[in-house]
């Protein structure tokens, strides 16, 4: 029986991240990781589909992070029956080039039996949404991102549905392939205390890019991005507040507002 | 010579991308259309704002396409043209076509980008990450750089070219591992909020459906279109569709917030309108770091006497 594959992100909470007001810089410490919102429902999807295909669910998360065996039990948690965390500083370069060839190598050389590939579209911090194209792109199949249901599936081939902007799509792609999932797809689980101590039983791996053939070197070649800086943007907004008055003034004063700003 | 290859299949956006290119001192800007049928008017006319020639691939077999199909036909001209950068415009179709075309070529590529430049040979862009929240500088290394622009990031410029030259293209037979079995427009309540000039958005401040009836009487008196934020859609199925980082972009000219807090991935679906107003009545939402007005109030008490003033006047 072919095995799920599910990516998973191990990343910060954007709201919860904060803004130091003088530098403009945005602070870190303190501020809990998680796994990235679209990859819960990825590990939701993959539950379900697991019911229909059987095989095992691999989670499998790629990161510079001493704590990121944390994602691993929350994802195990979520229904993974194992987890792989290959760790490389070079996670920290957020180049998606660099995630999807690490990625597709280790499902290569690691994994080989899939049917399906299971991740969110997009992640809640960086949010390029180009992992999925170029890990399958590197593995040789198929990739379908914004997927909100997936309709049907077999053997060789999935039915899945998407929203673009005012458009719904149905697709037909040939298996083994990249899934990208939407929030839309279903609700992903709270686990209760018995799936916590459960997964604390199943298997984590930790696993050097080399264990797959990668080397340092390898990886710096194929480098396309350097991250220089960091910085909250200025923000044009003029940040009126108009507070502490009776509410028939503020309302006169809303639509003053509108005509003056031309919209009436 | 640097030749820029421009696509999006948002149309409203080509003007924008094509003065990108012209801000980076591109001297050969060339775009490329894909639809069923093209308007030869409008691809002549693209010679305005700098576009040097149009490669158009048009016929009823492109009824049924998407990203992948537009990548494919992409992937084929850029085989045959090289061109050394390719700027796409920044839908959810353009992010995806840009990947497709990038993991083809290993290109580099940057998405929601703000601002590029070279730079001592260098390329640079400003990118949106965090929804926006923070914008990051990044030297992008390699060949055939992508990048995909965010919205509102440029503004069309005219700069008083000629006509753009005309380049029909043959469609190449498309890959059989995606296909798209059908495509249909949605239709919800009222006009669709992309299209709209003021949206208002209904936030987790409001409590009850019912209580939706006054917003969309506001939202008829204003002539505006009514979308919400997730937990409106996702959570209690009020609406279709939500507005945020998964779900609807948009840049409206008004963007009024009634009961949204502002969170980052609400927030980075709305940021390119060109106003926001916000009806909160906690003084010290986030949503106030990205509002031009925050009306400080219980919506139960102000959108009803809103909507008394604008009646009256």
């Amino acid at each position: 029986m072919s095995n799920i594959i599910v990516f998973f992100k191990y990343t910060y909470d954007p709201d919860e991240v904060r803004i130091d007001s003088k530098t403009r810089q945005p602070v870190f410490e303190g501020v809990n990781k998680k796994i990235n919102e679209f990859d819960k429902n990825a590990l939701e999807e993959a539950v379900r589909l697991k019911g229909i295909l059987g095989g095992k669910i691999i989670a499998v998360t790629f990161s510079d992070d001493p704590e990121a065996k944390k994602g691993a039990l929350d994802a195990l948690s979520r229904g993974a029956d194992e987890a792989y965390v290959i760790k490389d500083e070079s996670a920290g370069y957020g180049d998606p080039n660099i995630t999807a060839h690490v990625l597709s190598s280790f499902v290569k050389n690691m994994i080989g039996d899939f049917k399906i590939i299971l991740g969110g579209s997009v992640s809640v911090d960086s949010s390029t949404g180009l992992v999925p194209h170029k890990t399958a792109k590197y593995l040789g199949i198929p990739s379908v991102s914004y997927v909100i249901k997936i309709i049907e599936i077999s053997d060789e081939k999935a039915i899945v549905m998407r929203r673009i902007g005012p458009t719904v799509e149905t697709i037909e792609v040939k298996l083994p392939a990249f899934i990208g999932v939407e929030m839309e797809i279903n609700e992903p689980r709270i686990p209760k205390l018995s799936d916590i101590l459960k997964a604390k039983k199943k298997p984590i791996h930790e696993v050097p890019i080399n264990q797959f053939g990668l080397s340092k070197d390898q990886i710096e070649h194929i480098r396309k991005q350097v991250p220089i800086s960091m910085v909250a943007p200025e923000l044009k907004r003029k940040r009126i507040k108009i507070a502490e008055k009776p509410v028939d003034e503020m309302a006169k004063e809303f639509v003053e507002t509108l005509k003056k700003e031309g919209i009436l | 010579m640097s030749w820029a290859l421009i696509f999006s299949e948002d149309k409203k956006l080509v003007p924008d991308l094509i003065t990108a290119s012209k801000r980076i001192n591109i001297d050969d800007t060339r775009v490329v259309l894909i639809d069923q049928s093209v308007d030869e008017e409008y691809a002549k006319g693209l010679g305005k704002y700098g576009a040097k020639k149009v490669y158009v691939y048009e016929g009823p077999e492109l009824e049924k396409v998407s990203s992948r199909q537009y990548a494919e036909i992409l992937i084929e001209l850029i085989k045959e043209s090289n061109p050394e950068i390719i700027l796409i415009g920044g839908t959810l179709i353009g992010n995806e076509v840009a990947s497709i075309v990038g993991a083809s070529f290993d290109s580099p590529i940057a998405v929601e980008v703000l601002d590029m430049g070279f730079k001592e040979g260098e390329f640079y862009v400003k990118r949106a990450i965090y929804g926006g929240k923070l914008v990051q500088d990044l030297k992008l290394i390699g060949e055939r750089k992508i990048i995909v622009i965010s919205p509102g990031a440029y503004e069309a410029e005219e700069i008083g070219g000629g006509e753009a030259q005309i380049e029909k293209k043959t469609i190449p037979q498309f890959g059989e591992e995606i296909k798209v079995v059908e495509k249909k427009m949605v239709t919800g309540e009222g006009k669709p909020i992309e299209e709209a000039d003021i949206v208002i958005g209904a936030g987790r401040g409001i409590k009850n459906k019912e209580d939706l009836k006054m917003i969309y009487e506001l939202a008829e008196l204003l002539g505006a279109a009514v979308g919400c934020t997730r937990p409106l859609s996702a959570d209690y199925g009020w609406f279709d569709d939500w507005i945020g980082v998964s779900g609807k972009r948009i840049r409206p000219k008004l963007y009024l917030a009634i009961g949204i807090s502002g969170s980052v991935q609400h927030m980075s679906g709305v940021r390119a309108s060109k106003l926001i107003i916000a009806i909160n009545k906690d003084g010290e939402a986030p949503i106030l770091e990205e509002a031009d007005y925050l009306f400080v109030a219980d919506l139960y008490k102000l959108v009803p006497e809103i909507i008394n003033v604008l009646k009256s006047s």
